[in-house]
């Protein structure tokens, strides 16, 4: 047979094989002893369980002097007894008990509602199954209703409120921006440049302005756009009052 | 001592290719310890052949040498040795052992010639760790293994095995 048409496995020799197969418990030495006749003869081999039971004798002498005592492994609830096992199931089925009486005593929905403790919306939908034939009459606990999860409604009341905060904030940003346009206007430097700048950026913002929303009396009042000989002489004008500036 | 930690060996793989390698990297090999001692001082000077290993099988298992160069030597206890064989694998040599099937056998072959024990453990641990938990018909996938029992001898083992099926 050629090299190459072995599984490569078989490229070990068998004592290597055994080394691996010395490292498997019993369940995959079963496994393995099923696959081949090869790795049955050597899963099976003598030495190999030999060596397997003086592992164990090495570790159970090794581990049993050093064993915490039964107290112990009761004390933290490792090894449990019967009656701790009894007393355990008790208590279960006492809480059990307790659960389903308390269950079965909880107020329907709609009385939630009514108390404020559940928002309305978690009964949003209760008007259409009336209609449906089943829920023509409505009692506490019949199938019928859409009932909405609370923590649904608090995520759609949280986005709610943002979008109106969204909204408040964009008011409140433009308004700042014209407050200070015009106060810009007010204390403006002689500088002609920037001046310049802010007329041509009102022209051009002129074209989204219409898009914006637009608030209250400053609604109503357009802003006339400046002419080039306007801006022109305004530049004129500054200039001299720059130099004014200077020279005095 | 300080010079001869320094001074470094040239091993030849058996397709002609020679690596250097520094001594204490070389000597977790006990093969090649075990010649250096016999040999003395003067067997640095020439070229270590290693006829059974390959240029890359080589590199490989310089690396793993060159990472655990500084690991203290195994204990030859044979009891305690026996009681730690457990298939846990550092992380490190995790990484190592990411390579075809191929090449896991090869370096397996390689670190048993050369005589380096950690690396014949991480491997057979490897190889142990693909065949963990898994029947015999995956077994045979894994390894390419042909099933060659005949039925009347598969039914022998079945029943033979009986005792073990519900567990």
């Amino acid at each position: 047979m050629q090299p190459s048409m072995l599984p490569s496995i078989f490229l070990l020799p068998p004592e290597l094989l055994l080394l691996i197969l010395s490292y498997l418990d019993i369940p995959d030495l079963l496994s393995t002893s099923r696959t081949c006749h090869l790795l049955r003869t050597l899963s099976l081999d003598p030495n190999l369980h030999a060596s397997r039971l003086h592992r164990a004798f090495v570790n159970l002498t090794h581990y049993l002097p050093i064993r915490p005592p039964l107290s112990e492994l009761m004390g933290q609830r490792i090894y449990i007894t019967r009656t701790s096992l009894a007393a355990r199931s008790l208590s279960h089925n006492l809480i059990r008990i307790k659960l389903n009486r308390q269950l079965s005593r909880r107020p329907s929905a709609e009385s939630l509602v009514g108390r404020g403790v559940l928002p309305v919306e978690c009964f949003g939908h209760l008007n259409a199954s009336v209609n449906t034939p089943g829920g023509a009459k409505r009692e506490p606990g019949v199938r019928g209703y859409i009932g909405l999860a609370p923590s649904l409604i608090e995520t759609k009341r949280r986005v709610e409120r943002e979008r109106v905060k969204d909204k408040l904030r964009g008011w409140v940003e433009e308004w700042r921006r014209r407050w200070e346009r015009r106060a810009g206007e007010e204390h403006a430097k002689p500088d002609v440049r920037r001046m310049a700048r802010r007329f041509a950026r009102d022209g051009n913002a002129k074209g989204e302005g219409e898009r914006e929303p637009r608030w209250g009396r400053a609604a109503g009042r357009e802003r006339e756009e400046p002419t080039r000989a306007k801006v022109l002489g305004l530049r004129r004008f500054w200039e001299t009052v720059g130099k004014e500036g200077t020279a005095s | 001592m300080s010079t001869e930690k320094a001074s470094t060996i040239t091993l030849t793989s058996n397709d002609g290719v020679s690596i250097e390698v520094d001594r204490q990297v070389a000597e977790r090999s006990m093969l090649i310890k075990n010649m250096m001692e016999d040999l003395g001082e003067g067997a640095t000077a020439t070229a270590v052949p290693i006829p059974n290993v390959n240029e890359s099988v080589l590199k490989k298992v310089i690396e793993w040498c060159e990472h655990h160069k500084n690991d203290p030597q195994p204990a030859q206890d044979d009891d305690s040795d026996s009681r730690k064989k457990t298939t846990d694998i550092e992380e490190w040599d995790q990484k190592f052992m990411q390579v075809d099937q191929e090449m896991l056998f090869e370096i397996i072959l390689a670190s048993n010639y050369l005589d380096i024990k950690p690396l014949l453990d991480v491997g057979c641990k490897t190889v142990a760790n693909m065949i963990k938990g898994k029947s015999p018909e995956e077994i045979r996938k894994t390894f390419n293994i042909t099933n060659d029992f005949t039925p009347e001898e598969e039914e022998q083992i079945r029943r033979e095995n009986e005792w073990a099926e519900d567990r």
